[in-house]
């Protein structure tokens, strides 16, 4: 029997979400891949592929995070997760740019959001090393994940949407459940953050609505892989 | 071995050299990807796609609420261009973007052929 207090815990523990969350993130990144193998049939350029590519690559690596507890590792997962809401972010305004606004993006604007994203390991290293507790090293990481999750979640409601309203078959789907995805990540880091600051809110409610966020990341990748992959044996 | 795709790009070039004044043509999926088109350095090919394929999608949708029937044909045109939309097959769209020195008939006519020939292969 399940005791009450696993539901009501405010700590992260080892549980059925961490198992679901890598499963979910890593079978994503493999559809990833895949569907980049297709790219040319969706070419909406070198720099959205690379970050859905990164963004797939840097949450798998952050859930496997979870596997240890100490306050460093826990920081570093951290990063990674900002890593994750930066490149999934830009895939999307990319995508946006390009199919939405119908204009090209240039190699200088294409790197943008690995040098932003560059910036949280220099700042991790620059507090490690100038004697940052570990504890607050990662209350502070902890804070910066929710806020670009809650900001990045933000703009991916807003060019999905605007995405969706140009698309048609498919690409309605791939649009939507990315959207539900970016949601849930809202939804999921908002909690967080309000728990940071004043009301703890129960980790399960939060493990399960970053379930959510890994099953409609997972659902939109396979949707766009499938698309890709049956048009591409229809060419052979 | 001839691909699809290279099948695909030989109908879209007869097409292209037998009408004239054709800018751009591709042939597309319902969902908006390309399956062939022949200006592959046209900057906003995706763009091409996508939009071609929610027009006629919208036209479709609206044939079918008003008369109960499905588009087969679709063109809209410009002060400078039209465009061409036929169904090419159960899942495939043959798109034509061109300019407005070529005959409306002569142009329907080819793109329908062509079609066909898509439609078969």
């Amino acid at each position: 029997m399940v005791e009450s207090s696993y539901f009501y815990r405010f700590e992260e523990t080892l549980g059925p979400h961490v198992i679901l969350s890598n499963l979910f993130w890593w079978t994503s990144f493999i559809l990833v891949i895949t569907a980049y193998k297709n790219r040319r049939i969706w070419n909406v350029g070198e720099m959205p592929w690379a970050y859905l590519f990164l963004t797939f690559l840097f949450f798998g690596i952050r859930e496997l995070g979870h596997l240890d507890k100490s306050p460093v590792v826990g920081s570093i997962r951290y990063v990674f997760g900002i890593f994750s809401a930066i490149f999934m972010t830009s895939a999307l305004i990319f995508i946006y740019i390009k199919i939405y606004k119908r204009k090209t993006i240039s190699k200088k604007v294409g790197f943008i959001p690995l040098v932003f994203a560059l910036i949280f390991p220099i700042f991790f290293i620059y507090l490690y090393f100038s004697g940052t507790q570990t504890e607050n090293l990662k209350n502070t990481f902890f804070t910066i994940e929710n806020i670009l999750w809650i900001m990045g979640g933000s703009i991916m409601v807003y060019t999905t949407y605007m995405l969706g309203t140009k698309s048609t078959g498919g690409f309605v789907y791939v649009f939507m459940f990315f959207q539900l995805a970016a949601f849930f990540a809202i939804l999921w880091k908002f909690l967080g953050f309000i728990g940071s600051i004043s009301c703890p809110v129960p980790y399960s409610i939060r493990e399960f609505l970053e379930t959510m966020f890994g099953v409609f990341a997972i659902i939109s990748m396979y949707v766009l892989e499938k698309m890709l992959r049956n048009l591409s044996k229809h060419l052979l | 071995m001839t691909t699809k795709t290279e099948l695909y790009l030989k109908a879209l070039s007869e097409l292209e050299n037998s009408t004239g004044d054709i800018i751009s043509t591709a042939i597309i999926t319902r969902d908006g990807l390309i399956m062939a088109s022949t200006k592959s350095d046209m900057m906003d090919r995706e763009t091409f796609a996508a939009y071609g394929a929610a027009t006629f999608k919208r036209a479709d949708e609206t044939i079918e609420e008003l008369t109960g029937d499905n588009v087969d044909t679709l063109l809209y045109e410009s002060k400078k261009n039209r465009v061409v939309t036929v169904r090419a097959g159960e899942y495939a769209l043959l798109i034509v973007l061109s300019g407005k020195n070529v005959q409306l008939g002569m142009l329907l006519m080819n793109v329908q052929n062509t079609a066909l020939k898509i439609k078969e292969l």
